[in-house]
């Protein structure tokens, strides 16, 4: 296959799937609770086009356009990631407000953290500064997030909280994203110019992953609503009772 | 330097995203949580915590030894604490997948169980550490009073479950 075709299809596959993601959490009746989410894959859908579009002006035009939305997507990603800790410490009802506190402090924590590493890392001698400085931003901000995304893993592995699927999935989805910008950014201010065609491979890869897990997340979210809605087999309840009556005698 | 650094925890955190989403799986059987369940004898639990031995233990021996007495009662709580904080884990689990049946007494159930659970990790985290203060500073007590009731309260949300869906067959 050509590299331009693979590229190609790489380009359209992610909005594509965005575009499923987006109709779905429609469709689930999702939308009031991942409002914001939603309209990081609305933009995400609404961007392809654009950057399409700017792409047929000049490649001044889609430069712009390109880091434009790069530094929305950044702030998106950021509420994103603050709305999936609100939604899942909505569900703990005391330490509710736990949720907020948390992400702030992470927040704060990871923005000293990004802005060291933005200090101390740096390009290999390049002809384009201003792409240099732009991609070691993404690459500070995307430590930022992964570190918070990490304390919301953190705190819900260390106090039990229970993850509802679909918020499981963003996060999945998200944390992959992350990563994967973090490794072509790197790499991109690691090299300099030399990586170009490499981080032109390796930039959309993590997001079609990412946009993959979202879509399947949000198809097989009604698998969930297919378990609450057949009941559990007199058999599996009356194990589930055995169980439920050997742990309370045993205690 | 930055790069490598870069690199590395970019990669940790896929490597930690698929361990993860491994869990997930073993967590979404209830066989499998079953299993994970541990054995608490919360009779001999209270019987370690009466404050009477305690007093009486602290009277009678010299400080040193009634230190030493106390940092092993402190390490037996703390693996009576863990087993607690473990099985709230597991028991949030249980209440999770119950909580999205369609039968509403069961769901009732699991949703009562899961915020009791809950309640109980996060008393049972909060006991581990005072109890980790107390094997470093012996003369400093910890209350465990709160995390038992949390304990006793959601295993009886279990019953909870065990009695709706006997009402149901």
């Amino acid at each position: 296959m050509h590299p331009t075709l693979l590229q190609d299809v790489l380009w359209i596959s992610g909005p594509a799937l965005q575009l499923v993601v987006a109709i779905m959490i429609i469709h689930r009746r999702l939308l009031k609770q991942i409002p914001i989410f939603w309209s990081y894959t609305v933009f995400h859908v609404l961007l392809a086009i654009g950057s399409y579009a700017a792409s047929r002006v000049s490649y001044r035009t889609y430069f712009y356009v390109y880091w434009g939305a790069e530094i929305v997507d950044m702030v998106l990603i950021l509420l994103v990631i603050q709305e999936l800790f609100s939604h899942v410490f909505a569900m703990c009802g005391a330490i509710r407000s736990l949720g907020q506190i948390l992400f702030r402090s992470a927040a704060l924590m990871m923005i000293v953290f990004s802005v060291l590493l933005a200090r101390t890392g740096h390009s290999s001698a390049s002809t384009t500064p201003l792409v240099d400085r732009l991609i070691s931003l993404e690459r500070s901000v995307n430590v930022l997030e992964i570190g918070v995304l990490f304390v919301l893993f953190l705190a819900c592995r260390i106090l039990g909280i229970v993850w509802q699927r679909f918020a499981f999935g963003i996060a999945v989805g998200m944390g992959l994203t992350l990563s994967g910008e973090a490794i072509a950014a790197a790499l991109r201010t690691f090299l300099g110019t030399a990586a170009n065609q490499l981080y032109v491979w390796l930039e959309p890869m993590p997001c079609v992953l990412a946009t993959g897990v979202w879509a399947y997340y949000a198809v097989s979210v009604d698998r969930k609503a297919e378990f609450s809605s057949s009941s559990p087999s007199p058999t599996q309840l009356a194990e589930w009772d055995r169980a439920l009556e050997h742990f309370v005698w045993r205690s | 330097m930055t790069t490598v650094f870069v690199l590395l925890l970019a990669l940790a955190f896929i490597l930690f995203l698929a361990a993860l989403m491994r869990r997930r799986r073993l967590e979404s059987d209830p066989v499998g949580l079953h299993r994970q369940l541990q054995p608490v004898h919360l009779p001999a639990l209270l019987n370690l915590l009466n404050p009477e031995d305690l007093s009486f233990l602290r009277t009678n021996l010299r400080q040193s030894d009634f230190v030493k007495l106390k940092r092993q009662r402190t390490r037996a709580l703390i693996e009576y604490v863990r087993r607690i904080a473990s099985n709230a884990k597991v028991l949030a689990s249980i209440g999770a997948l119950y909580r999205h049946s369609a039968l509403p007494e069961v769901a009732a159930a699991g949703q009562l169980l899961l915020s009791r659970a809950f309640m109980t990790r996060v008393l049972a985290l909060r006991t581990l550490l005072c109890l980790q203060i107390e094997l470093m500073l012996p003369l400093f007590d910890t209350n465990l009073g709160s995390t038992i009731k949390a304990y006793e309260a959601a295993r009886g949300r279990l019953e909870g479950i065990s009695s709706a869906s006997l009402v149901l067959r």
